[in-house]
């Protein structure tokens, strides 16, 4: 089981940070975020011609009195977000040296508490199999944000699991929001349905993979005869020379540009972050990089 | 292919356990990774294996089993038969001074040998070789077929100073050929031979230009002269010569221009110098053959100069015989001051010592001197160590002829040499006549010189101390030696006998045999010789020879009851030697050159050795590749 480790000190440092959402959102409560629908904040974003049964109230007196028509003026509107996390359960992701189930865990709370402090709401989910088992839902403000972060440590990481499976069954809003998915995606089943559902759901996508350094440049070399952690049965027997190692170098650049390249080709973000690597620096170097924060 | 040590293949057992010891080690390590799906996905990104990468994981276990069989085999030392390939060779390598020759920074017989490494090295290995160094004595080494051990007598050898019995080494390597006639016979020499059947002559000679001095020799008639012959082989040449004489502490210098050619030019240094100690001749410019430029020569008189310590009231007689010789340092003590020193009021009677001889005119020591010659003249009464007895004096009524020996013995003959026997009372009537004589016993291994009535009156005999005894059993009162020619005759004998010159002659070729006389109660006589080699003469005869086997200054050094005495001869190098290019008639062997080879062998040693070292290099890259992997 993962350890819930996030010390007051870095949720400070991470508080001032606003995700950037950079779709139009369709939620139905006013969030801290600006959509590109025009509402009925009081931020000036536009004129447009008077058309009947427009408000009266918004029509711009001013300008019909230098241009001799009526003009409405236009507000920017304010909606609050709904950020969905997906957390890949499977035991792939918590075996090994380097944990990337702690890893996720922490990413996961990170995203979360920007989006609080955004005055969004949160919801995290764990993919277990082809199911997704709620976590936390719905949780606003920081007070409850508080209470409700620990469960994270409940999560069991076992199995296998599929993400599109999981995933494209369940409600995932609409244009209301961030779809965060945090996995390695060491798996050949199909994850891409599922950011493809998101996508469609007018969702931002944002796609979080985790990789430890042996994952990234493995050290075993001569004969040996590897055992998946998921599944037993899946096995690799060779001896592991320099030429293995070159492959198995081009399989891992192959794996991470290929959801990189799907990412990019749907708007969505993506950035891999390894299990040795401080969140501080994958949020506070490489997102700002992305600006998935800003 | 046979096995010197069959024993080594045992090592082959290696080989199985070493297959076993891989198989035992070659295990696949299993572990469990989070994922396996990247692993299995990278056989898609495997290029295309080499055939040999095939065997890659075997390189090791081939590389460390052929290191197992090489040096099983290195160990057995396996050595395969060549049928035909070998020979039997006979070399013959001239030792001769000539040789000494230089070429560049090496010799002409370095060059021999480097010629006879290449032979021995280039044969095929089985072969037999018999080495046969032609110096002044010719060596034989026995035949062998082991190339280091060849190699090792060939670098035992050295060039001599004189020339090279090659007519010795010649018979020696015709018995061999005549043993085998398909032995092959190789000459390494300086010299040219117009007839070589069945040898193979290697000359090394390149035409050095040499300049030699030969046939040095000097006289005193109104001064020193120097003369000899100095020549310049290969091509003429104008030469400067010095002349270098010491005389005492004195050292005077001369030069002298020559022009020369191949036929020699003599020259003579005309000088004022009444005496020399040592004086040499030399070339002042350079050559290929140094040992040839230098002679020098040691004077006789002064390297036999004797000391005589003359014990008499009235010696007025001898110190003028003495200082007639010229070459006698002498000391004069009379009987009571001898007394006085050497008598028994301080107690035991004590001798002198440091003289060449003691000489005794009426006068009776108490001991006798231990080192040098003694004269006894008129001795009255017993010495304990004197090796006669005395026994009473004779008084004649008139003066009595003394007749001398007949004897036909070397030593009488050397000793009355020159005595003029004459008729007593004829005119000229040479002989000593005596007054009064004293009768003489002595007790063995004497010679008598001259008796009067049938006792001995002069003879000579040995002392208790081995040294040399001449007695005269008369006095210059009681008889008419003093005036009579004989006496001076016998006297010059008798210093010769007393004092035999060590050294008669200074001046000898390399290769001579030198002289040295053995003088009474010698106890030992080194020879260093030039290069510092020390031999001790047998003193046993009465004259010692030893061969002269370098160039340059030998020192002899006799010592004689307690005393030292040093002498110096100078061996010159020989004038046959400084020919640049000889030519020789013939080193030809008689009989039918056959051609029939014989089984050589061949050693795999470094071979196998070499492919060892590969394989390890090999194996070693294989691991260091394997480590590399690993990082």
């Amino acid at each position: 089981m993962a350890k819930f480790v996030i010390n007051e000190e870095f949720l400070q440092q991470v508080e001032t940070l606003q995700v950037l959402i950079k779709n139009n959102i369709a939620g139905q409560f006013g969030g801290n975020h600006q959509t590109r629908n025009f509402g009925s904040s009081c931020e000036f974003a536009d004129h447009r011609d008077y058309i009947a049964g427009d408000d009266i109230t918004k029509i711009d007196w001013n300008a019909y009195a230098r241009f001799e028509k009526l003009y409405l003026k236009l507000y920017l509107d304010e909606r609050q977000m709904h950020t969905r996390i997906y957390i890949d359960a499977s035991r792939s992701m918590d075996y090994g040296k380097g944990n990337k189930a702690e890893q996720a865990l922490r990413i996961a709370a990170l995203i979360a508490y920007i989006s609080v402090c955004e005055m969004d709401k949160v919801s995290i989910y764990a993919i277990h199999g082809k199911s997704v088992e709620e976590v936390i839902t719905a949780v606003h403000g920081k007070d409850m944000y508080l209470e409700e972060i620990g469960k994270l440590n409940d999560i069991v990481f076992d199995g296998e699991s599929s993400i599109s499976d999981a995933i494209i069954p369940t409600t995932v809003g609409y244009g209301d929001g961030l779809s965060v998915i945090v996995s390695d995606f060491l798996t050949d089943s199909n994850y891409e349905d599922a950011i493809d559902y998101l996508c469609g759901k007018r969702r931002d996508v944002f796609c979080v993979q985790v990789l430890t350094r042996d994952e990234l440049n493995p050290k075993i070399r001569g004969k040996s005869h590897l055992f998946d952690s998921e599944n037993i049965q899946k096995t690799y027997r060779r001896n592991i020379d320099r030429q293995i190692i070159e492959a198995y170098r081009r399989a891992v650049e192959y794996v991470t540009s290929r959801i990189r390249n799907y990412c990019e080709a749907r708007g969505a973000n993506y950035i891999l972050a390894t299990a040795e690597q401080s969140v501080g620096e994958i949020f506070l170097g490489r997102m700002f990089d992305m600006g998935v924060v800003k | 292919m046979n096995f010197l040590y069959p024993l080594g293949l045992l090592g082959l057992i290696g080989i199985p356990i070493l297959i076993i010891i891989y198989i035992i080690k070659n295990k696949y390590t299993e572990q469990t990774v989070s994922s396996t799906y990247i692993w299995t996905l990278s056989e898609r990104f495997l290029k295309r294996k080499n055939p040999i990468n095939k065997i890659a994981g075997i390189i090791s276990l081939i590389l460390q089993i052929l290191a197992v069989l090489f040096l099983s085999f290195g160990i057995a030392h396996p050595v395969f038969t060549v049928p035909g390939m070998a020979n039997k060779y006979c070399i013959v390598l001239d030792c001769s001074g000539s040789m000494r020759t230089e070429q560049g920074s090496s010799t002409r017989f370095d060059h021999a040998k480097d010629e006879i490494r290449n032979l021995v090295n280039g044969a095929t290995d089985g072969s037999a070789f018999t080495l046969v160094c032609a110096g002044d004595a010719t060596t034989v080494y026995e035949e062998t077929t082991d190339k280091k051990r060849v190699l090792s007598m060939l670098d035992q050898t050295e060039a001599g100073y004189a020339g090279a019995s090659l007519d010795s080494a010649l018979s020696m390597a015709q018995e061999i050929f005549d043993a085998d006639t398909s032995t092959l016979t190789y000459l390494y020499t300086d010299k040219n031979y117009e007839n070589h059947q069945n040898v193979e002559v290697v000359n090394l000679s390149n035409g050095e230009q040499n300049y030699a001095l030969s046939e040095v020799t000097y006289t005193m008639d109104g001064g020193l002269e120097v003369s000899g012959t100095v020549t310049s082989y290969e091509s003429d040449a104008t030469l400067t010569l010095n002349l270098s004489v010491v005389s005492g502490e004195q050292t005077y210098t001369e030069q002298l221009t020559v022009e020369t050619g191949s036929q020699g030019t003599t020259f003579t240094f005309d000088t004022q110098y009444s005496s020399f100690d040592v004086l040499s001749v030399s070339i002042a410019q350079e050559d290929a053959q140094p040992l040839d430029n230098t002679v020098v020569v040691y004077s006789a008189a002064a390297e036999n100069s004797y000391s005589v310590l003359i014990v008499s009231d009235n010696p007025f007689f001898l110190q003028m015989m003495f200082n007639s010789t010229g070459n006698a340092v002498f000391e004069t003590i009379s009987t009571e001051d001898y007394t006085l020193e050497y008598g028994t009021d301080t107690g035991a009677p004590s001798y002198p010592s440091g003289y060449g001889l003691y000489v005794y005119d009426s006068f009776n020591p108490q001991v006798l001197p231990r080192d040098g010659s003694i004269w006894l003249f008129g001795l009255d009464s017993n010495l304990p160590d004197a090796n006669f007895s005395v026994q009473t004096e004779v008084e004649l009524e008139s003066s009595v002829s003394l007749e001398f020996s007949t004897s036909t013995s070397s030593t009488v003959t050397a000793l009355l040499n020159g005595v003029i026997r004459g008729q007593e009372g004829a005119a000229g009537d040479t002989n000593i006549h005596v007054y009064k004589y004293i009768k003489c016993s002595p007790y063995r291994n004497y010679t008598s010189l001259a008796t009067c009535q049938g006792s001995p009156v002069i003879f000579t005999t040995q002392s208790a101390y081995g040294n040399r005894e001449v007695v005269f059993a008369t006095t210059f009162t009681d008889s008419d030696m003093s005036v009579t020619p004989n006496f001076l005759v016998l006297f010059l004998n008798l210093l010769e006998y007393s004092f035999p010159s060590v050294v008669e002659n200074p001046l000898y070729n390399c290769g001579d045999t030198a002289t040295v006389n053995v003088v009474g109660s010698v106890e030992s006589i080194r020879v260093d010789s030039p290069g510092s080699e020390t031999t001790y003469l047998d003193t046993s005869g009465v004259e010692a020879k030893f061969l002269l086997d370098e160039v340059g200054t030998y020192t002899i050094t006799v010592e004689t009851a307690g005393t030292q005495r040093v002498y110096r001869l100078y061996s010159a190098f020989p004038q046959e030697e400084s020919v640049v290019t000889a030519t020789e008639y013939a080193f030809s062997l008689s009989g039918e050159q056959s051609y029939d080879g014989y089984d050589g062998t061949y050693d795999a040693l470094i071979i196998l050795f070499s492919l060892l070292a590969v394989v390890f290099i090999a194996d070693w890259v294989v691991y260091c590749y394997e480590q590399y992997q690993l990082r």
